[in-house]
């Protein structure tokens, strides 16, 4: 083993003990449902036995299923109904057959109501503008997100490196963890 | 450009690499592929596949979806090179010889031949269809 390989290992050790105090610190939804923590990307994993192991949670389903073909978009982005909506129909999934089984698609739906825009206080302002009748199926098509990417043009969007402004991660580098702070 | 030992070493390497052309079908993708002769056999069609069919099938535009009218719309039309989601997000290359592990879990494969053989074709896809689509995988 090298010299540093220790160090390294014991960084890595207290990094992962601070993320788990980060996650048990997620207020439980009022429902008292325990909500699951954002689904982080499996590199995250030191151990490749754990890496390997088949999607237990909804949240790391919804992570490994729908993160095949598009960003795993954060819950917050649309309330319950929604995700409800969009997964009692999965067979007809913006254009694709994207259907999964029973079990799975229990699991993920119900990661996504706990985890929804109505579920917690901090993530209401997703629902700005969103009468209580309306059920929308697209995140980029709710007041806040149209307001928030106001400025980017319809060319940027189309660019190839972007394609569809349902491409979080084109510009949003750090999407994919949470966050959509960076506007690089 | 003067050639350094290692850029030499790593040209050979290259060079056996491409030489070898074509890789042949594994254990596991055979195995795959005996799952569809036999199913297309109870089903009375012909079970010896054909990797040029396949790439036919892989290639043409099927005129049921606007937004994925063929399979290569999103894997490119050289299933060796990485294709591209509606959404963006990266798939890596379908051809066995660029991803060794493609076609070697049927859970997975037809997971994915139920979903986007509903998606490009509007219907479920045969299993003679899966076959020479698999063969033509195998063969690239």
């Amino acid at each position: 083993m090298k010299p540093y390989a220790f160090p390294l290992v014991a960084i890595a050790l207290a990094g992962c003990a601070v993320l788990a105090a980060q996650t048990t610190a997620v207020p439980q939804s009022a429902g008292g449902t325990a909500r699951e923590a954002p689904a982080s990307p499996p590199a995250g994993s030191a151990d490749p036995a754990t890496a390997a192991a088949p999607p237990v949670t909804g949240g790391e389903a919804f992570a490994a299923e729908c993160g095949t073909c598009h960003l795993p978009y954060l819950p917050a982005f649309l309330p319950a109904r929604s995700w409800e909506a969009i997964t009692s129909d999965l067979a007809h999934h913006f254009g694709e057959d994207a259907s999964l089984d029973a079990a799975t698609t229990r699991a993920i739906t119900d990661y996504l109501v706990a985890n929804a825009a109505d579920a917690s206080r901090r993530s209401r302002r997703f629902l700005r503008g969103i009468d209580a009748g309306e059920t929308p199926l697209r995140i980029t098509g709710t007041p806040w997100w149209q307001s928030a990417h106001r400025e980017v043009s319809a060319r940027h969007f189309a660019s190839d490196k972007v394609k569809t402004p349902s491409n979080c991660a084109a510009c949003h580098r750090a999407a994919v963890s949470g966050s959509f702070d960076d506007d690089d | 450009m003067r050639a350094t030992p290692r850029s030499t070493f790593a040209a050979g390497l290259f060079a056996v690499a491409a030489a070898t052309g074509p890789a042949a079908a594994g254990p596991a993708q055979q195995a795959i592929l005996d799952h569809y002769a036999a199913e297309a056999k109870a089903a009375g069609a012909p079970s010896a596949f054909s990797a040029a069919r396949g790439e036919a099938f892989f290639r043409a535009k099927h005129g049921v979806s606007a937004e994925s009218p063929s399979c290569s719309a999103c894997h490119t039309a050289d299933p060796r090179n990485p294709g591209r989601t509606r959404a963006g997000k990266p798939i890596e290359p379908m051809a066995v010889s660029a991803v060794p592990t493609r076609f070697t879990d049927l859970a997975e494969v037809e997971k994915w031949f139920r979903r986007n053989c509903n998606t490009v074709l509007g219907r479920a896809c045969t299993p003679a269809e899966k076959g020479d689509f698999v063969a033509f995988m195998a063969s690239r």
